[in-house]
């Protein structure tokens, strides 16, 4: 029996560990639950807030008056049982039961032992155990408690749905990490503060306790009163009736002073020295949900300009500077900056080079660091684009070396440019104009989609000059599926076939551009809704 | 090749600096009459070495020196490293000479005003060429490769400006009478002298006539622009 049993929990555990329906939906289920990555995350804490927000309210009311049957039914039936759920979920993905059966299968095959089942749930329970007593599960399974309403006293754990709340809340959790970062200071001061108090409350005890003062009874009352006076509440309802009471008071409210202005200056300091590190997260939460991203290393001059323009072409793009006064410059300027290095692996593996970013821009001043982003960034990812600024000719072959797809030499260009506009001056214009973007006429680049009209199509069958387009080249894609490899066709005959990938080089007014584009999209929507 | 005026441009390069050295590369690439201007003795003998043998030492802040080397109806390229010296000379040129076209570097839009302002012809950005070089890499990377294509790399696709010269056939002759592409050439625009100096890009549909003066800007291979521009020349 017990074999048997042994047998198909195995067996089981080996079919859920294949299903990837059943990993598919856990790990939809763990993303939710922890996942700060996991877009629908976001929504799903905002419904558990709406929720605990609903039961807190129901609660509070409920205090006073009677509230409506439904909301008493709701509150009970329907928020406990998503909290229920929820807890059980949280148990559920906190770690997998079938490996831990599977680990001990093929444990006992090895050193052909028998299967040990009591081992497994040791085990199993160990794991779970250890999610249970992890303080966000108390107060996870403490929230669900106020539901039994049998017990009055359980009602103040209604305070747990609201912390309950810190789970969903990531500036919260902050707070509280940020406070934990001056552990050492807040401990000195407390433990200063309970001295004084004690101190305090037992000389006044002594003075006044006695009956002199009809407000203090028993020590209770003494602590009492020195709390709030050393804190500098002071409510009124005891004070000191003796000189030597007032005395007392005058000591203890000269600290107590000293005392709050020195918790107050921790704490602001902890969020001073805290507050790069919050910008950093706010900016890494943001930056981390984009795709194609851009980095632009170094806001120097070009870095700058760079980050302008991209801005106005509304590209995606982080700024990396190691320099704080060029990240505050940045950051003025409205652009989203990681203060760090970017000549260390770690600064590129947390933007998650490989998947994130499209390209790296290196445009700081020295051709140095230029060069060493770029062997760092090529070491870790082969397909990232890189683009690297240089001055120094012999550094522009260590570039190409260390791995850049594009060198920017500034004084070649200008050099370049010089030449271009001493030899044509109409035609520099004409360029100038064109890459500039600066008056309406511009090239683009229009892909050829696949099941659009130009898909299969010949260059003669469609009328540029009609459509007030010039196409200045084809860039043809070879055999191989990588984009990048395309040779080009300038002018290209009426008889050039086109094919899905081509890409066509047109120049032309941004409307005849865009109405071009626009023609070869809905081509793809009408044929494909034909086939 | 076939535009004479080419060679024949004089070009005074001021400054052998840092950026001068490689702004002289460049330009000798195309051009053969480069004179090196500094008024650094380390600059004079640097270009020396290189190569260029007109290397003048010329004390810059004296107008009487200046104008000794000959100025007029030349190009005058400032590439001084310091941004100061750049406007100084640019606006020293502006007053000792008449008919020069001056050409500086500038390194901020800041420097770029003040380079306008004092009357140089074309000012050229530095930094702010590099940076959209960079921008265009990475929005439009087939359009900057066609781009390199025709303007940086020497595989005989170019850009090429072309004067209609007098009684040429192509002279009171429209736009959409002539087939450039049996040339193998792209017609991108004209300047147009009766219009003003303005360009008119062909692909703003204007059915646009010939006349002779009108400069053509010209896409094609050299050998067939070489081919057009020979055509042009035989009907004179």
């Amino acid at each position: 029996m017990k074999r048997l049993f042994v047998k198909y929990l195995v067996a089981l555990s080996y079919y859920l560990e294949s299903a990837p329906r059943y990993q598919r939906t856990k790990k939809f289920f763990y993303d939710l639950l922890n996942n700060d990555d996991y877009p629908y995350k976001k929504y799903f804490d905002i419904f558990m807030i709406l929720i605990i927000l609903s039961s807190v309210t129901i609660l509070v009311m409920d205090v006073r008056e009677r509230v409506a049957w439904w909301l008493d039914y709701y509150d009970l039936y329907i928020v406990t049982t998503i909290f229920v759920v929820e807890y059980l979920l949280r148990l559920w993905v906190y770690s997998d039961i079938h490996k831990v059966v599977i680990a001990e299968f093929e444990e006992s095959e090895f050193f052909e032992k028998p299967f040990s089942f009591s081992k497994v749930l040791k085990r199993i329970a160990a794991d779970k155990w250890r999610y249970v007593t992890s303080p966000a599960a108390i107060i996870d399974l403490v929230a669900i408690l106020p539901s039994y309403r049998e017990l009055r006293i359980l009602r103040v754990f209604v305070l747990f749905r609201a912390f309950k709340m810190l789970r969903y809340s990531k500036s919260l959790i902050q707070f509280f990490d940020i406070l934990r970062s001056k552990k050492i200071e807040l401990y000195t001061l407390l433990t200063l503060l309970a001295f004084f108090t004690l101190i305090a409350s037992v000389m006044i005890y002594v003075f006044e306790g006695n009956g002199t003062n009809p407000n203090i009874h028993n020590l209770f009352d003494a602590v009492y009163w020195a709390l709030v006076t050393i804190t500098t509440v002071g409510y009124g309802d005891i004070s000191p009736v003796s000189t030597e009471g007032r005395a007392v008071s005058m000591l203890i409210i000269l600290t107590g002073i000293g005392a709050i202005s020195f918790l107050t200056s921790i704490i602001v300091s902890a969020f001073s020295e805290k507050l790069p590190e919050i910008k950093e997260t706010r900016v890494m939460n943001l930056i981390l949900k984009k795709r194609d991203l851009n980095l632009v290393c170094g806001y120097g001059k070009v870095g700058q300009l760079v980050a302008k323009k991209f801005k106005e072409s509304g590209e995606s793009f982080l700024v990396i500077e190691s320099d704080p006064a060029k990240v505050e410059m940045a950051e003025l300027d409205g652009c989203d900056v990681l203060r760090a290095n970017a000549t260390k692996s770690s600064t590129l593996l947390k933007l998650k080079l490989c998947e994130n970013v499209k390209s790296i821009i290196c445009v700081t001043h020295n051709d140095i660091v230029n060069v060493f982003i770029t062997i760092n960034a090529r070491s870790l990812c082969k397909s990232v684009q890189i683009i690297a600024r240089c001055s120094d000719k012999s550094v522009a072959k260590k570039l190409r070396l260390a791995g850049a797809n594009h060198l920017i030499m500034p004084e070649e260009i200008a050099g370049l440019l010089g030449a271009v506009y001493i030899g044509q001056p109409v035609a520099f214009d004409a360029l100038q104009a064109i890459l500039t973007q600066k008056k309406s006429a511009r090239i683009d680049e229009v892909e050829v989609r696949l099941g659009s009209f130009l898909d299969g199509a010949k260059v003669g069958d469609f009328d540029f000059t009609a459509n007030r387009l010039v196409l200045l080249a084809v860039m043809k894609r070879l055999e191989s599926k990588d984009k990048s490899s395309h040779y080009i066709i300038f002018n290209p005959p009426d008889d050039t076939s086109l094919k899905a990938g081509d890409i066509l080089v047109v120049m032309g007014y941004s409307v005849s551009i865009a109405d071009f584009k626009g023609r070869v999209e809905q081509s793809v929507r009408y044929k494909t809704a034909v086939a | 090749m076939f535009d004479t005026k080419q060679q024949s441009r004089d070009i005074i390069l001021f400054g052998y600096g840092k950026l001068g050295q490689r702004i002289y590369e460049m330009l000798s690439g195309t051009f053969s009459k480069i004179t090196v201007v500094d008024n650094d003795e380390g600059h004079i003998e640097e270009a020396r070495k290189n190569g260029c043998v007109t290397a003048e030492l010329v004390d810059l802040t004296d107008d009487k020196k200046l104008e000794a080397i000959g100025l007029e109806k030349k190009i005058l390229f400032c590439a001084m490293d310091e941004m100061s010296m750049n406007i100084f000379l640019v606006l020293s040129f502006r007053s000792i000479t008449i008919d020069t076209t001056i050409i500086s570097i500038s390194t901020s839009a800041e420097n770029t005003r003040k380079l306008k302002f004092i009357g140089a012809d074309k000012v050229i950005d530095i930094y702010e060429s590099s940076a959209n070089r960079i921008v265009d890499i990475i929005t439009r990377p087939a359009v900057t490769r066609v781009l390199d294509e025709i303007v940086y790399v020497d595989n005989g696709i170019s850009l090429e400006e072309i004067e209609i010269p007098h009684h040429s056939f192509l002279e009171g002759k429209y736009v959409h009478e002539i087939d450039f592409k049996a040339y193998g050439l792209i017609l991108i625009g004209i300047s147009d002298k009766e219009l003003g100096e303005d360009f008119i890009f062909v692909s703003r549909g204007i059915d646009h006539k010939f006349d002779a003066g009108d400069v053509l800007v010209l896409l094609g291979e050299s050998s067939a622009l070489e081919r057009f521009y020979k055509k042009l020349m035989e009907a004179t």
